[in-house]
């Protein structure tokens, strides 16, 4: 080392750094995420527009339980709402623990979301035959990997959320917006490929 | 110390002795796959070309790296370069970007031109569904090869659809191959005739070409297909006269009649039962 | 490293702390246990599920094995900790946690934990990178001994094509972070002013997962090996058995780390700029850098999701690439090479950046056409997303598409010949310095330039009828990846290693040694060129006897080219590790601000943001890059 004195990591060169960090990294995430979804449309459309040997659905199988898949979107829908509120709470510049309500029921929806997507992809296994057609491989995979997404957006409001009520490190604007940008671009997704599974089997 | 034009001379004067000692060099050699089919000889033609484009830009770049390396070394910046200059110049940028451009685009429509009138690989089917009955040298013969690992095997739809191990053409007689795979993807190349093709499961891929030289050629597979995929050769396909072919075809009749009632109808291509997938 | 730092008596150490000495150790027992759990799970979900594959060498338990070794691994280094103490709403991280996160208090412990400072994580890089390379290498050899004879003589046709998978897959895994990696993570902090990346654990993360991938790759040898080399082309990946995972879990964690390189360098570059310092006056090398990461951002997902797919198909007998099943092989030859081609050009784009950034400092003179570099650079990225179709330009897919992407394949030798054009003008009759680093990029000028016209056979589709997957694309690629970016690898070694390590690997020897690794490539890819031309496929254990004598050629050469890199990594585990020769301050006598820092690096790089940024290759007048605050200026003989 040199004698030069250490400065710890608190020492930004600018306070808005972080949130601008985090804003990009956050954009940056949904071009990915991008690359991702074009991914498994390329194969939906690419498999059905071909349908090689008969074989995109030859047990004309149709989309998934209507009812099941419905409530799975209205859930993230719900949970968006509650995001959206907060963020727009923060940009107002609300005291701290005005959020807390809106945040737990952000979080109890987003809760919810994972549940019922997990319990359809359980639907899809009983009900559904990967062997059989690669509609159904491709529906299936799309959904987990949405489910996948839902999870992983979840765990990050989960962090926000207890960081917030428990004092240890309060949600920021940038971190509020952030969370509403990738939960909306997953919602989109979902509804969608719920639309192109539903429609165009 | 060398001032601006005596630079620009010594890369000139090396660009020129490389260029024209490389193109002369270029012309005369022979060029991969050879004469031996119509399609063959395109492709020659085509690598000369572009062989011929190629190497004065390549060797206009490697004179100039030669020079600036070991002819052109002048001191640190003197008066004679201005501090804007040795930044950049906007006149030198835009005529390189417009020369390589039109480089490129002359290549490019080259090539499209080239593959418009050739069509190989990938084409369709120019054989009506009805196969024609022996065909003569005004219609393209049909010849199916079907991949599997690890060999070919080829079908003749115009002599009632028999089966071969060995590849037997006919001199100046346009072939249009059906490559097919039975399991994994493999590429059917036969070099001599300059053709090849990815063979796909479930998939048609039509080349034509049209041999002109009898002779004994290598035929090999050129994508990886598995454990033996470098031995997925065989060195006794043949290009034959036009009198020997229809000798060889009515042998082969004869000898392919009792097995004929178990090969399956000629198709485009054939589904295998999925059971070797799914590891 | 720091041996001469007297080592800071650190406070009481709390136990957090201590397992993250251990970390390495319990990232091994992690991963251990989780290829168990993975496997037992995995194993007995197939027994119970499907009654077609229920031994215990199934796919499901090899592949969730695999995984879940790779996720023990991470949290046995500690990458949880953080996320978890999180979710859970703990305190964060005290400014003395982070610093010592940070691997602050020196010692070589730091290179062997969890640490979040880039500059560690720069030196963890370049050392995996060697040993990938070596490993690679000696694959190389044994596949050049195997060709000396026509038929198949030192090893059997699933050992040769289980090395010629090895070898490629494990380059393909070196060179996606071959530059970016030690050099990238090392030097784009300090060439931009900032005192840390924009997301350090992430960054640690991005190296850690190479350690486990490089791993599970290799493993594959214990399990069977597997015979698709690194395209993977299915149907024949849903055909290999249980050695295929191997490859799926390892090209997917070498995926994600890239995409997460991608992301993080991105953000490092836009968002933790010195205050005065603009896009527009960067070092060029952060410009490839950041070049490169957009591709890697953008192109990995599509390989992760081809994986997935893939991996259904082995687990659950999904379809997506058999054929009789509705599936296609075009699927994933479509997605692999969409993300393949951008690929190739994570590759070569940092070396582009090394090519420009060191030039000057050996002609002594302005980078001539900074913006017009940068132009190139970004036209080859963009370009590389709409080129991937030449890859099947045989294949019997979508013919009519082929004029478009001959044309656009051929365009993207403008951008890049716009390196050329910048290399050219900034060494313009200027008394070029030949230090080792030079000689190195000479090299690569050359080499790169016989990649490039070889690419142009292989770009049209009548010549590439004939040229296609045989040894020309295979001297091609070597040409462009190994001719080109490994030698701007070495030139960047030689070139940063004294700041790196206040060490100095330049002797005369490594001179000779570029004669020797240059000649011997040479002489080993002209000849395959040469093959490739005569009819030779690849990845072919047999091959026509007519062939023999260039491929004895090939192979001697290949011998010589192997010691000859094999004492380039002598010379510099001698001048580095075993007889330490110091290096002078400022050895290159380079303007770049991160030759004003003192060496070794301040844990935080910068006390104070530097100021008044220049462009770091004003060598006429002599103006440094950037004033830099407190550090004291090594500013020498320029």
């Amino acid at each position: 080392m040199t004698d030069l004195p250490t400065i710890g990591p608190g020492h930004a060169t600018d306070p808005a750094e972080p949130s601008r960090t985090l804003t990009v990294g956050s954009r940056l995430v949904l071009g990915a995420n991008t690359t991702l979804q074009l991914t498994f449309l390329f194969a939906f459309l690419y498999l059905r527009a071909n349908n090689f040997a008969g074989g995109w659905n030859p047990g004309g199988v149709s989309g998934p339980p209507e009812v099941l898949a419905l409530v799975a979107l209205l859930a993230p829908v719900v949970a968006l709402v509650a995001l959206w509120a907060v963020s727009n709470a923060m940009k107002r510049g609300a005291a701290r623990s005005s959020v807390n309500g809106l945040l737990w029921l952000a979080f109890a929806f987003v809760v919810l979301t994972g549940a019922i997507r997990i319990f359809l992809m359980y639907q899809f296994g009983s009900a559904w035959n990967l062997q059989n057609g690669t509609y159904i491989d491709v529906s299936v995979a799309w959904y987990g990997v949405i489910l996948a997404e839902f999870i992983l957006a979840g765990l990050w409001t989960m962090s926000l959320v207890m960081g917030h009520v428990r004092g240890a490190s309060p949600i920021t604007t940038a971190q509020s917006r952030a969370l509403v940008e990738q939960w909306s671009y997953i919602t989109v997704v979902a509804f969608a490929v719920y639309a192109l599974v539903e429609f165009v089997t | 110390m060398r001032n601006r034009a005596s630079a620009l001379r010594a890369v000139f004067v090396t660009w020129l002795i490389l260029a024209i000692a490389g193109d002369v060099g270029l012309a005369l050699s022979p060029m991969p796959p050879g004469e031996a089919s119509t399609l063959a000889s395109d492709e020659s033609f085509t690598m000369k070309l572009l062989a011929l484009m190629a190497w004065p830009v390549f060797s206009a770049v490697l004179a100039a790296l030669f020079c600036t390396f070991v002819v052109n070394r002048m001191a640190p910046p003197t008066a004679e370069v201005s501090a804007a200059e040795l930044r950049g110049n906007n006149r030198i940028q835009t005529t390189w970007i417009a020369v390589t451009l039109v480089v490129v685009l002359s290549i490019a429509v080259y090539g499209t031109v080239a593959l418009a009138m050739d069509q190989p690989g990938g084409g369709v089917s120019t054989v009506s569904a009805a196969l024609p009955q022996p065909a003569d040298a005004s219609q393209p013969l049909e010849v199916q090869v079907i991949a599997q690992q690890w060999w070919f095997t080829y079908r003749y739809p115009t002599y009632g659809g028999i089966e071969t191990a060995q590849l037997v053409l006919p001199v100046g007689q346009k072939i249009e191959f059906h490559i097919t795979s039975l399991d994994v993807t493999h590429s059917f190349w036969f070099y001599a005739l300059g053709v090849k093709a990815d063979a796909v499961p479930l998939n048609d891929n039509v080349v034509t070409a049209t041999p002109t030289q009898i002779g004994t050629y290598r035929v090999q597979c050129a994508e990886l297909c598995g454990l033996w995929h470098g031995n997925m050769a065989d060195s006794t396909a043949m290009v034959v006269s036009t009198s020997d072919f229809t000798a060889w075809v009515q042998q082969q009749t004869t000898a392919d009649a009792p097995v004929m009632k178990y090969l399956e109808p000629y198709s485009h291509t054939y589904l295998e039962p999925p059971a070797i997938y799914g590891g | 490293m720091d041996a001469v730092a007297p080592a800071r008596p650190l406070p009481a150490r709390p136990l957090s702390r201590r397992l993250y000495e251990w970390g390495l150790l319990l990232g091994v027992i992690g991963s251990i246990v989780g290829f168990l759990i993975g496997w037992a799970i995995g194993s007995v979900a197939i027994a119970y599920s499907f009654d077609t594959d229920n031994s215990l060498g199934s796919d499901a338990g090899i592949l969730l094995g695999y995984a879940l070794s790779a996720v023990g691994f991470l949290a046995g280094m500690g990458f949880l900790n953080y996320p978890i103490s999180r979710l859970l709403g703990r305190r964060m991280p005290t400014a003395e946690e982070k610093a010592y996160q940070h691997g602050e208090g020196g010692g070589l412990g730091r290179y062997f934990r969890l640490t979040t400072d880039h500059k560690v994580i720069g030196i963890q890089y370049l050392v995996m990178i060697l040993a990938f390379l070596f490993i690679g290498g000696m694959g190389a050899m044994f596949i050049r001994s195997e060709l000396l004879t026509p038929t198949p003589s030192v090893a059997n046709a699933q050992s040769y094509l289980t090395l010629v998978g090895l070898h490629s897959t494990l380059m393909i895994f070196m060179a996606s972070a071959a530059i970016i990696g030690p050099f990238g993570n090392y030097f784009v902090p300090i060439m931009i002013g900032s005192r840390n990346m924009a997301f350090p654990r992430l960054e640690a993360l991005t190296f850690w997962l190479l350690p486990p991938a490089g791993l599970i790759l290799l493993s594959t040898v214990f399990i069977g090996g597997f015979t698709t080399g690194w395209t993977g082309y299915a149907p024949l990946s849903d055909q290999n058995a249980i050695g295929m995972d191997s490859y799926l879990i390892g090209f997917g964690l070498i995926g994600i780390s890239i995409g997460l390189s991608g992301l993080n360098m991105i953000a490092t570059i836009l968002t933790k700029r010195a205050p005065t310092l603009p896009l527009s006056r960067m070092p060029i090398f952060v410009w490839s850098v950041l070049v490169t990461s957009f591709l890697g951002l953008l192109a990995a997902p599509a390989l992760i999701g081809a994986v997935l797919m893939e991996t259904l198909d082995r687990t659950f007998q999904s379809t997506f690439y058999v054929p009789s099943g509705g599936g296609s092989p075009y699927l994933w030859e479509n997605l692999f090479w969409f993300f393949g081609h951008p690929e190739v050009y994570i590759f070569i784009v940092p070396a582009f950046g090394i090519v420009m950034e060191l030039l000057p400092v050996f002609t002594r003179r302005p980078l001539w056409g900074y913006r017009v570099g940068i132009g190139g650079m970004v036209g080859v990225g963009l370009l590389s997303f709409a080129v991937w179709q030449h890859h099947l330009f045989v294949s019997g897919l979508a013919p009519s598409l082929r004029p478009f992407y001959m044309f656009s394949t051929e365009l993207i030798s403008v951008p890049t010949g716009i390196i050329f054009l910048v290399a050219l003008g900034s060494m313009w009759r200027a008394r070029v310095r030949f230090s080792t680093p030079m000689l190195f990029i000479g090299g690569f000028l050359f080499n790169f330039l016989i990649g490039g016209f070889t690419g142009v056979f292989l770009s049209d589709v009548p010549s590439d009828f004939s040229l296609h997957a045989s040894y020309f694309v295979q001297a091609h690629f070597h040409y462009t990846i190994m001719g080109g970016e490994v030698f701007a690898l070495m030139a960047a070694i030689v070139y940063f290693l004294p700041k790196m390590t206040g060490r100095s690997m330049d002797t005369k020897w490594l001179k000779y040694q570029f004669w020797a690794v240059f000649i011997t490539f040479n002489g080993t890819f002209i000849s395959l060129i040469a093959v490739g031309i005569l009819g030779m496929p690849r990845r072919a254990i047999s091959y026509a006897a007519y062939l023999q004598p260039l491929n004895i050629s090939a192979s001697l050469f290949a011998f010589g080219l192997g010691a000859s890199m094999a004492w380039f990594l002598g010379i510099l585990i001698w001048k580095v590790i075993i007889k330490p020769t110091p290096a002078t301050d400022n050895t290159w006598q380079s303007l770049g601000v991160e030759w004003q820092l003192p060496t070794p690096v301040p844990v935080f790089n910068y006390d104070d943001v530097p100021t008044a940024w220049a462009l770091p290759y004003d060598y006429d007048t002599g103006t440094p890059a950037a004033v830099v605050g407190s550090a004291s200026p090594a500013m020498s003989g320029v």
